[in-house]
């Protein structure tokens, strides 16, 4: 939990592979978006070995128009809270 | 050593080549498998070579499939397009990383154009034996034995008029001609990375414009929990762990040809053989296989009469002179032009070759031209 007892979530947008990832990761640096590559938390990748683009709440939005300016499909994307707890977020 | 086999491998490549190699060996662990920053940092090398190239060669970096060297892609994509008894359409200046797959496939082969430099003939004998019903077309840019330039940009016309798959061979060309996959819209074009990208040995690009069946199925680092390869690209095509210095150094030899030009590459190329060829045209007893300027690329096969290949490129050898004598891999292209038996002497250079170098291999054939008189 936050100052004066907000969630904080992070937000990730999932890929198959790190190529994928790599082109949304491209997207976002075109259009000044704030993230971090990383490997999907293991909750996030159903079939295994994924890649992520993680990000606070405030830049989610950027990062949604941004992956569409460039074409970059994602699978999904989740919010994990601070508890661990993890939901897929409807856009 | 003054080096003029550059259609086999280019031997000098820009200092920033290696010094790549080396520095992904020192700090690079393998992509897309762990989080860490040696993994990311090869990633990003991986995925900014899959950009360049892909830029280069006009398609989105995820179709930029590396493979060890063009055979490697060229087997991926007759693995691909051509089932057993398939009807494939070639041309006559096929090499046998093209033949032997589709040998070995038991294709029904048909082979179009055997005119030597002659684009007319190549476009007729395509279209007659496209209209006759063709399952693909698998055709080389640039014949690796006389740079014999063919028409694919209209043999891809053909085939995407008649629906039918298209597959280019761009060892010769990459890095030295126009190759797009937006324009030509190929199934495949393979090509090495180290011939004209002047990257490392153990290098190459297939680049698919749709999902090539597997030749080796293993892990990617993706989808793992599932037993099928994956069905997107680039992971489809690449199972099992990357050469990331070589990689590293394909990126280097890339940003080289895009920074030099293909163009000037190419023009560069033209002049030195120009220059050996003139040289060599003083001597009756010298037989060079030349077409206009606008059919050929920086490749110039000859013959000096009475004398067997192999023993001339010997004697170059001697001189330090390396060409490539024989058949080159390609006993298809040499039956074409009439030089199964003989075989010929290839000089190929490279955007490093220097004209003293050109003077210096022209005046030892002709040396060797003057012996025994």
């Amino acid at each position: 939990m936050g100052r004066e007892g907000i969630q904080m979530y992070d937000y990730y947008f999932t890929f198959r592979s790190i190529t994928g990832a790599q082109r949304g990761e491209r997207a976002l640096q075109q259009e000044g978006v704030g993230y971090a590559l990383l490997r999907s938390p293991k909750k996030l990748s159903r079939k295994g070995c994924g890649y992520a683009l993680k990000m606070r709440e405030k830049n989610v939005y950027a990062a949604l128009i941004a992956l569409e300016h460039w074409g970059v499909e994602y699978g999904k994307l989740y919010r994990m809270g601070m508890d661990g707890e993890v939901e897929e977020v409807g856009v | 050593m003054i080096y003029f086999d550059s259609a086999a491998t280019t031997f000098q490549k820009p200092n920033c080549v290696a010094a790549a190699v080396y520095d992904a060996m020192q700090r690079y662990a393998s992509p897309g498998r762990g989080g860490y920053p040696a993994a990311m940092g090869a990633a990003e090398k991986v995925f900014s070579c899959r950009e360049l190239v892909g830029k280069l060669f006009s398609c989105p970096p995820e179709q930029v499939v590396f493979t060890s060297n063009a055979t490697h892609g060229l087997n991926v994509a007759v693995h691909t397009v051509v089932r057993p008894g398939a009807r494939v359409v070639i041309s006559g200046f096929e090499h046998n990383a093209v033949w032997r797959p589709l040998r070995e496939r038991k294709a029904d082969i048909r082979v179009a154009g055997r005119r030597l430099f002659d684009r007319e003939d190549t476009l007729e004998a395509f279209a007659r034996e496209i209209k006759k019903g063709a399952d693909a077309v698998i055709c080389t840019h640039v014949s690796n034995v006389f740079g014999y330039i063919l028409p694919v940009e209209e043999i891809a016309g053909m085939c995407r008029k008649y629906g039918v798959p298209f597959v280019l061979d761009a060892s010769q060309s990459a890095g030295m001609l126009p190759v797009s996959m937006e324009n030509l819209q190929a199934d495949f074009i393979a090509m090495p990375g180290h011939k004209g990208l002047y990257g490392p040995q153990g290098t190459g690009v297939l680049l698919c414009s749709r999902q090539p069946k597997p030749l080796i199925c293993g892990g990617t680092g993706s989808n793992s929990a599932d037993s099928q390869m994956p069905d997107f690209l680039p992971d489809r095509g690449e199972a099992g762990t990357h050469n990331v210095p070589g990689i590293c150094g394909l990126l280097e030899g890339v940003r080289f040809v895009e920074q030099v030009g293909i163009a000037n590459i190419l023009d560069h190329e033209r002049r030195i053989c120009r220059r050996i060829r003139s040289r060599l045209s003083q001597c009756d007893d010298i037989h060079m296989f030349t077409g206009d300027e606008s059919v050929q690329s920086g490749v110039l096969s000859f013959l000096l009469r009475g004398r067997d290949c192999e023993e001339t490129a010997e004697e170059l050898a001697k001189s330090g002179c390396a060409v490539r004598a024989g058949l080159h891999c390609a006993p298809l292209a040499h039956e074409s032009a009439g030089t199964l038996e003989s075989g010929t002497i290839r000089i190929s250079p490279s955007a490093f070759s220097a004209p003293w170098e050109a003077d210096f291999l022209a005046s030892r054939i002709l040396a060797l031209s003057m012996q025994g008189k």
